[in-house]
C-alpha cells in the first residue's frame, strides 16, 4: 500500500499545509471565518483549487455507489428471565387483571401459611399451621384424673400453664402476630424462646401459688396432692415434683 | 406523540422491558446495515455483521452509560464486529483487494451503451473495488462521512480519535481514492 501522504497532487498539500482547512470546506463543516479565509485563499493558490475540484469529483464518484441492497428486518430472540417475563406480563394487564392476580397471589402465600378461617357460633376466627404447632408441643394434657378437692381451692391448680388463662392466650397470641411479621427462619428459633419464656415464668408464678394453696390443706389432702403430681406432672412440668418434696406430710408418707 | 430517546430505550431495556430494545433495533438496524454493508461490499456480510452488532449491544448494554451518543455506542460496536469478521476472513479479504488492485476497469463504450443503468452499475462496481482496495482506517472514515453522514465529531468520537486525525485519514483516503478510480479507468468526464 502507497503512503497516505504521496497523493497525485503531493505538491498542492504538501505546499500549502492546509489540508484541513480543505476537507472541512468540502464537507461544509467550516466555521463562517474559516469558509471567508480559505476562499481567499482559494483565489491566490490554483494548486488547492485543483486538489478542491479533484476531491469534488471523487466524492461525486462516491455517491454513484447506490445503496443496492436492502436492509433486513432483524429478528432478535431474546430469552428473557422468569422474573423478567413476569414484570412484561403483569404490565400487559389492564387493571382488573393485576388486582385478581394480586388477590390471587395474596391467597397462595395465606394457603402456604395454613392459614384457617373459622366461621361458628363463636364468631369468625383466623388461625395459622405454626399457631396449631405451638399448642400442640406446649399444652399437654394430663391422663390421669384429677384429685379431689376442696371447693374452696381454685380451679385451675390442676390445669396445665397455658388452659384456660385468658392472659396467657392473649400473650402466644400476640407473640405469634409478632414472629409471623418476621422471617420464616429466624420466626420459629425466636418463637420457641419467648414462648418458653412464657411458660416459665407462669411456672413460677403458679408454684408460688401452690404453695400457699398447699398449706392452707390438711394432712390428707397433702398427701392425696402430692400423689397426683407424681403420676401426672412428669410428662410436662418435672420441676413440679421438687416441690412435692418441700410438702411437709410427704416427708415419710403413704408413698 | 413525541418519540422515547434512544437513552429511554436503554434504560426501560435495562428494566426489563426487551420491546423497548426492539424499538432500538428497528430505528438503528438499516444505519448498521448500511454500514457493514459499505465497508464490507457484501450483503451477507452484512447481515451477519448487523446481527452481531445488536446481540453484542444487547449484551452489553449496562456498560453504555450515555456519555456517548447511543448510535456512536453501536456504529463502534459494528466496526468492532466488522473487524473481527476481516481477521476470520484474510483470504477473502485480501483476494478482494486484489481484484481492485489488479482486474481494472473496462471503459464502457458510450455508442453501444444504450442502458444508462448499465453504466451507473458499472461506476459503482468500480467505487466499490476502489473503496474495498483503501486501508481499513480510511476506508471507515469514507463510509462514515459519504454514505452514513456523520460529523467529524461523530467520527471521531466513534473511533475514539481526534477530529484532526479524522480530517487528515479522509483528506489522505479521499486523495489515495482518486488516483485509484483514476487508474482504473474512471474519469471526470464520465460523469
Amino acid at each position: 500500500m502507497t503512503t497516505p501522504r504521496k497523493p497525485a497532487t503531493d505538491k498542492s498539500a504538501m505546499a500549502c499545509d492546509r489540508s484541513s482547512d480543505l476537507v472541512a470546506y468540502l464537507y461544509g463543516e467550516a466555521t463562517p471565518a474559516e469558509i471567508a479565509s480559505f476562499e481567499r485563499h482559494l483565489q491566490t493558490c490554483p494548486v488547492c483549487r485543483a486538489e478542491l475540484e479533484g476531491l469534488q469529483t471523487v466524492r461525486t464518484a462516491l455517491q454513484s455507489w447506490e445503496m443496492d441492497a436492502v436492509a433486513p428486518r432483524l429478528q432478535l430472540v431474546i430469552r428473557p428471565t422468569v422474573w423478567q417475563a413476569w414484570r412484561e406480563f403483569f404490565a400487559l394487564l389492564p387493571m382488573w387483571g393485576r388486582l385478581a392476580t394480586g388477590a390471587a397471589a395474596i391467597v397462595l402465600v395465606l394457603s402456604l401459611a395454613n392459614l384457617r378461617l373459622t366461621v361458628g357460633p363463636q364468631g369468625v376466627s383466623l388461625s395459622t399451621g405454626w399457631l396449631n404447632g405451638v399448642e400442640l408441643a406446649q399444652a399437654p394434657r394430663p391422663s390421669a384424673p384429677a384429685p379431689t378437692v376442696p371447693d374452696s381451692l381454685p380451679r385451675q391448680t390442676g390445669t396445665s400453664p397455658a388452659a384456660d388463662d385468658p392472659a396467657f392466650q392473649q400473650a402466644v397470641t400476640r407473640l405469634v402476630a409478632e414472629a409471623l411479621a418476621t422471617q420464616p427462619q429466624a420466626r420459629d428459633a425466636e418463637l420457641e424462646a419467648r414462648i418458653n419464656a412464657l411458660l416459665d415464668a407462669r411456672l413460677k408464678q403458679q408454684r408460688a401459688e401452690l404453695v400457699r394453696l398447699v398449706n392452707q390443706l390438711n394432712r390428707e389432702q397433702r398427701l392425696q396432692l402430692a400423689a397426683w403430681i407424681r403420676e401426672s406432672e412428669p410428662r410436662s412440668s418435672p420441676d413440679l415434683l421438687d416441690l412435692v418434696s418441700t410438702f411437709p406430710v410427704a416427708e415419710g408418707g403413704d408413698e | 406523540m413525541v418519540e422515547a430517546s434512544d437513552l429511554e430505550l436503554v434504560e426501560r431495556t435495562l428494566e426489563g422491558e426487551h420491546h423497548a430494545f426492539e424499538v432500538l433495533v428497528r430505528r438503528w438496524e438499516r444505519p448498521i446495515f448500511s454500514l457493514a454493508y459499505r465497508l464490507s461490499g457484501s450483503d451477507e456480510d452484512a447481515r451477519d455483521v448487523c446481527q452481531e452488532t445488536f446481540l453484542a449491544a444487547f449484551r452489553h448494554l449496562k456498560s453504555f452509560r450515555g456519555e456517548a451518543k447511543f448510535s456512536s455506542w453501536l456504529y463502534r460496536i459494528a466496526l468492532n464486529a466488522w473487524h473481527s469478521r476481516q481477521r476470520r476472513q484474510p483470504a477473502e479479504s485480501l483476494s478482494l483487494e486484489e481484484q481492485a488492485e489488479t482486474r481494472g476497469f473496462d471503459p464502457p463504450d458510450t455508442d453501444n451503451a444504450l442502458d444508462e443503468r448499465l453504466l451507473r452499475d458499472e461506476r459503482a462496481q468500480l467505487v466499490r473495488r476502489a473503496l474495498a482496495a483503501l486501508p481499513a482506517e480510511m476506508r471507515q472514515v469514507i463510509v462514515m462521512k459519504e454514505y452514513e453522514g456523520l460529523k467529524f465529531h461523530e467520527i471521531a468520537e466513534v473511533l475514539g480519535i481526534p477530529v484532526s486525525t479524522v480530517k487528515t485519514r479522509l483528506y489522505t483516503g479521499l486523495t489515495l481514492l482518486r488516483r485509484r478510480l483514476e487508474g482504473l479507468g474512471f474519469s471526470p468526464g464520465k460523469e
